[in-house]
């Protein structure tokens, strides 16, 4: 068991130690996931972050390269090498960034995102609370789920119980002089009232794509993107150079199935329509996913029904598509 | 760890106009970058992007690539300005290419249409360097008009002298003109009268996405299996590792698992042919 006072100074010895601190702060938008100077302002209280780990891992905008355009060069950016620690993310955005791994790492990497995955550390928070959005545990995860963490503190009343859940999280433990805690128990897990069945939901997702349904799903959808900025395990990107300019950057931005000209070609467009594209994000998460790597691209944050400004709930949509016959 | 996202720097050493669209850069990679026939390369343009091209030159030929573009976008406006000794980047080769060594002894259909020629010249070659393994090729191509035969000297003429008995090469126009004496129609006119042995036969379809619909389905009617038809697929390729998302025809990211796809492979998944 670990006091709050001794877990920041744990902290505060890692920033020594040279590693960059990502970790909750309350901002004027909500708590958010941000590099941290002061361990002291840690935020210990909100139920999520409004951003999630892929402003670590996957930054929303990344140059890749610096280009001169009269001179026509393009010269690649080395990858990062310094050691990251991410404090205090959810179980859910732990569990997310295993999705992205099995996705960006694997027989062909992506090597920005494996560089930085490398030497990052993952001590995940365990919840002490959940609100109405909250369904992590229908996606087979839950607010005290390992998953992903290298190392998961579990809230004791004013304490944290430590456990370790990797090697890279038991050396991190014992750089930290840190010990994990044996056969204590924490606080129960508080209970989520939302719950969505998704039983036989891949087999009607093999089969339902020319199906009314998906006009009706998306019906309320204005492909503003919004659930795809605040998605743990969205993970659609651009490359494109800067424009305009002589000498600039290639960024790797952020980019979705939900806008228009992702597909669009400079010859033709392959994807028409809003129902089309509301259909690939949800085709891609529930079923080319669990094709691909056998994962489920979504962990229960609930942070697209959050967002939408337009109500679209992911929940009640999985429950149509599950009881569409 | 290899940089994925790394071009390699690439000289232009000679621009050729094909078509009033199309034309061929022949460059030269400053860092070894051999290639499958069939894979594709992101070709850079400092300051406009990457675009996805297949190469057209012979995957044998190691010291130059060569690419053939049509002007339809920004950075092919671009490259349709560039010239000789100007530099691009190449970053490759991705995909899936051609299986060549699995059609030793076989007979080969090749279906192309437009802009098609490109990745298809790259083949015809590669086929055309080890004729000895391959029992005949019979190459169909179409083009809008006359003027828009990409390679007219190597399809209307050259290549047709290869080797007439092991090679025939069958060209067609939607629209001719006063010159033209060859066939008027669509590619899938002269995807007839075969003398071909279906059962020990592949087939090639590349070419707009039209084309690419009735090429297949007329070899299916010819009676082709649906796995010995080859496809190359054509997306909004975009980071060429299958990560990004844009390309993805079903499950499938073309980048990674095409560009060159079997027809059994993709028959199924929706919307193959928008």
């Amino acid at each position: 068991m670990i006091s709050k006072e001794r877990l920041l100074d744990a902290i505060r010895e890692a920033g020594a130690k040279d590693y960059a601190v990502f970790a909750p702060v309350a901002k004027d938008a909500g708590v958010m996931l941000e590099e941290i100077d002061d361990p002291a302002s840690i935020n210990f209280d909100h139920v999520l972050t409004v951003n999630t780990l892929k402003d670590v891992g996957l930054p929303r905008v990344e140059a890749l390269a610096e280009f001169d355009r009269d001179a026509r060069t393009m010269e690649a950016i080395r990858d990062d090498d310094g050691k990251v620690l991410v404090f205090g993310s959810r179980p859910c955005d732990a569990a997310a960034q295993k999705i992205l791994d099995a996705i960006l790492i694997g027989e062909i990497t992506d090597s920005r995102y494996a560089a930085r995955r490398e030497r990052m550390v993952m001590m995940t928070l365990a919840c002490s609370t959940a609100d109405d959005a909250c369904f992590c545990s229908s996606m087979g995860y839950g607010p005290h789920d390992p998953t992903g963490s290298d190392v998961l503190l579990l809230p004791k009343g004013t304490e944290f119980i430590v456990r370790s859940h990797t090697p890279r999280g038991e050396e991190f433990l014992r750089e930290l002089g840190m010990t994990p805690d044996a056969d204590v128990e924490g606080d129960p897990p508080p209970e989520l009232k939302r719950k969505v069945e998704t039983g036989g939901l891949k087999e009607k997702l093999d089969k339902n794509f020319d199906d009314p349904i998906w006009n009706s799903v998306s019906e309320n959808c204005v492909s503003c993107g919004a659930c795809f900025y605040m998605c743990p395990t969205c993970h659609c990107f651009d490359v494109i150079d800067e424009s305009g300019l002589s000498r600039g950057r290639r960024l790797r931005l952020w980019d979705t199935c939900s806008f228009a000209g992702f597909t669009k070609m400079a010859s033709h467009q392959p994807r028409v329509g809003r129902h089309a594209r509301y259909r690939q994000r949800i085709m891609h998460k529930f079923k080319y996913t669990v094709d691909n790597v056998n994962l489920v691209a979504c962990v229960g944050d609930g942070r697209c029904i959050r967002a939408c400004p337009y109500g679209v709930d992911l929940c009640e949509v999985l429950e149509a598509l599950v009881g569409n016959e | 760890m290899k940089n994925v996202y790394r071009p390699i720097d690439a000289e232009i050493l000679e621009v050729i106009d094909e078509t009033p669209t199309i034309k061929t850069f022949v460059v030269e990679p400053k860092e070894d970058i051999g290639f499958a026939t069939g894979q594709f390369m992101e070709v850079t343009v400092p300051g406009l992007g990457e675009a996805p091209f297949t190469p057209s030159s012979s995957p044998n030929v190691k010291e130059k690539i060569d690419f053939t573009i049509m002007s339809v976008g920004k950075v092919t406006e671009e490259l349709h300005r560039m010239t000789k000794g100007q530099m691009v980047g190449v970053r490759g080769p991705m995909g899936k290419g051609y299986p060549l060594d699995a059609w030793k002894g076989k007979e080969i259909l090749i279906v192309g249409g437009g802009v098609g020629a490109a990745p298809l010249r790259s083949l015809f070659l590669a086929l055309v360097e080890r004729l000895d393994d391959f029992k005949k090729i019979l190459y169909c191509y179409g083009a809008r008009t006359p003027a828009d035969i990409v390679y007219k000297e190597l399809i209307l003429d050259k290549w047709q002298k290869i080797n007439p008995k092991k090679i025939e090469i069958r060209t067609t126009v939607d629209e001719g003109d006063a010159s033209w004496k060859g066939n008027v129609g669509v590619v899938t006119t002269v995807v007839k009268d075969l003398g071909i042995d279906i059962s020990n036969s592949v087939g090639v379809v590349c070419g707009p996405p039209i084309m690419m619909k009735f090429g297949t389905f007329a070899l299916v009617e010819h009676g082709y299996p649906d796995s010995a038809i080859h496809l190359s697929m054509e997306k909004n390729m975009s980071c060429g590792i299958g990560k990004c998302g844009h390309c993805m025809l079903g499950e499938y990211m073309v980048c990674q698992d095409g560009p060159v796809m079997t027809y059994d492979k993709v028959k199924d998944k929706p919307a193959i042919w928008d």
